[in-house]
């Protein structure tokens, strides 16, 4: 496999790990894996520093993927009449005993909290990167991140459905 | 469990998850289509100058081992004058990936503007793309018109591109190009302005053929390198220009 090769298919794997993370499983993410995939191809050449491939392509996909999910929502919007129930959030995906799904309801819960906050997370627990890489793919300081996951953390404790999630399972 | 565990343990089953099978084939494609049309370049940059001493300076590039970069995709906008002529540009943006993949057949130092990516049916795509002067050396920059040159830019699904041609190309009628295909067989290539339905094309080869108009591309096939001439019709088939 050339250098160009691989660098084509570990942008497609990290981009595809962030874009299913965010916006689920189906086209919207395979989308926009390739759109980052193609640019970081056409754009390989501007990169001046090999060991920062990763956290470049990383950027990359987190500015796609979020600007995916606006164009999504924007669309929902208009689409959607007055109603401002329209705009809510829809209900968490269910399996066949009634139990909400957990894949479905992790995403819903991750887009509750703020768009560095989720950043944040994908880089930690899909792409197990240590903070000093995350603050370098953000532009932050260390401290940030910690604050950014653990600020995340907390949010989620406090959602009622991944609460419902895990006491269900749990004897009475 | 605390409550937020579920969503960690989400995202930790994603650590693993390889691409699809098919976006991998995908993106495999951009390459052998990039090697087809490097001599592409030759022609855009001769397009661009207009200049016959431009050609030796053209091949010498064309000669670089290194593969020339597609042309960079960029946000700007489409001028006035061009929508004005050419109605393709109202219709709604294409931003698929195919789209992007097909674009790449044009080459630097072309750059393509990103809201003007247009779907012709299911056949082709047109976008506006204008030089990046930046990225052209000096010798070939002193050729640029002011601003640089800038056009539509006509590539079938196939990733065989012709042009950008200039919309003073298109209103005068010498917008067409026919380029040779990969699978064998030639391909006419032109952009009309708006009101023009149909093309009749007069080929050096003796036929005459009409086509249909879509969305200001003619795309068709046929069977000899050059053009005796060709004429714009409109809807009930009268002959609008002749060239």
């Amino acid at each position: 496999m050339s250098d160009t090769d691989a660098q084509a298919l570990r942008a497609l794997t990290l981009a595809t790990r962030t874009a299913v993370a965010i916006l689920g499983p189906g086209d919207q993410a395979r989308e926009v894996a390739q759109e980052v995939a193609i640019r970081v191809l056409e754009r390989r050449t501007q990169l001046r520093d090999p060991d920062k491939f990763d956290a470049w392509v990383h950027r990359i996909a987190l500015r796609e993927t979020f600007r995916a999910q606006r164009g999504t929502r924007r669309r929902r919007a208009a689409e959607a009449t007055l109603d401002d129930t329209a705009l809510e959030l829809p209900a968490p995906a269910t399996d066949h005993a009634g139990q909400l799904d957990a894949a479905a309801a992790s995403r819903l819960a991750l887009q509750r909290l703020g768009e560095r906050e989720r950043m944040a997370m994908v880089l930690r627990y899909v792409h197990d990167l240590p903070d000093s890489q995350i603050a370098a793919v953000l532009d932050c300081r260390r401290g940030t991140v910690n604050s950014l996951i653990s600020r995340a953390r907390t949010r989620l404790r406090a959602m009622p459905d991944l609460e419902r999630l895990t006491t269900a399972g749990e004897p009475r | 469990m605390t409550a937020d565990q579920p969503v960690v343990d989400y995202l930790q089953t994603l650590r693993d998850l390889d691409p699809d099978p098919a976006a991998i084939s995908a993106l495999r494609a951009v390459k052998p289509r990039r090697r087809r049309l490097r001599n592409a370049l030759t022609l855009s940059l001769v397009i661009v100058a207009g200049s016959s001493a431009l050609a030796a300076a053209t091949g010498v590039l064309s000669r670089n081992p290194d593969p020339i970069p597609p042309a960079r995709v960029v946000h700007s906008s489409v001028p006035a004058e061009v929508t004005a002529v050419l109605s393709v540009f109202d219709r709604p943006q294409d931003r698929s990936a195919e789209a992007r993949i097909a674009l790449t057949a044009l080459r630097s130092p072309f750059v393509v503007d990103a809201g003007s990516i247009r779907a012709v049916g299911d056949t082709a795509y047109v976008a506006f793309a204008r030089t990046d002067l930046d990225a052209l050396p000096p010798k070939l920059r002193q050729h640029e018109p002011p601003g640089g040159t800038q056009g539509v830019y006509v590539v079938a699904r196939d990733g065989v591109g012709d042009g950008p041609f200039p919309l003073a190309d298109i209103e005068r009628g010498t917008a067409w190009g026919i380029k040779e295909l990969p699978a064998g067989g030639r391909r006419f290539t032109a952009v009309v302005p708006d009101g023009v339905a149909r093309v009749e094309l007069r080929l050096e080869s003796g036929t005459r053929t009409t086509h249909a108009v879509q969305a200001n591309v003619v795309l068709a096939p046929v069977d000899a390198e050059g053009l005796d001439g060709w004429s714009w019709l409109d809807a009930d088939g009268r002959t609008l220009r002749s060239f």
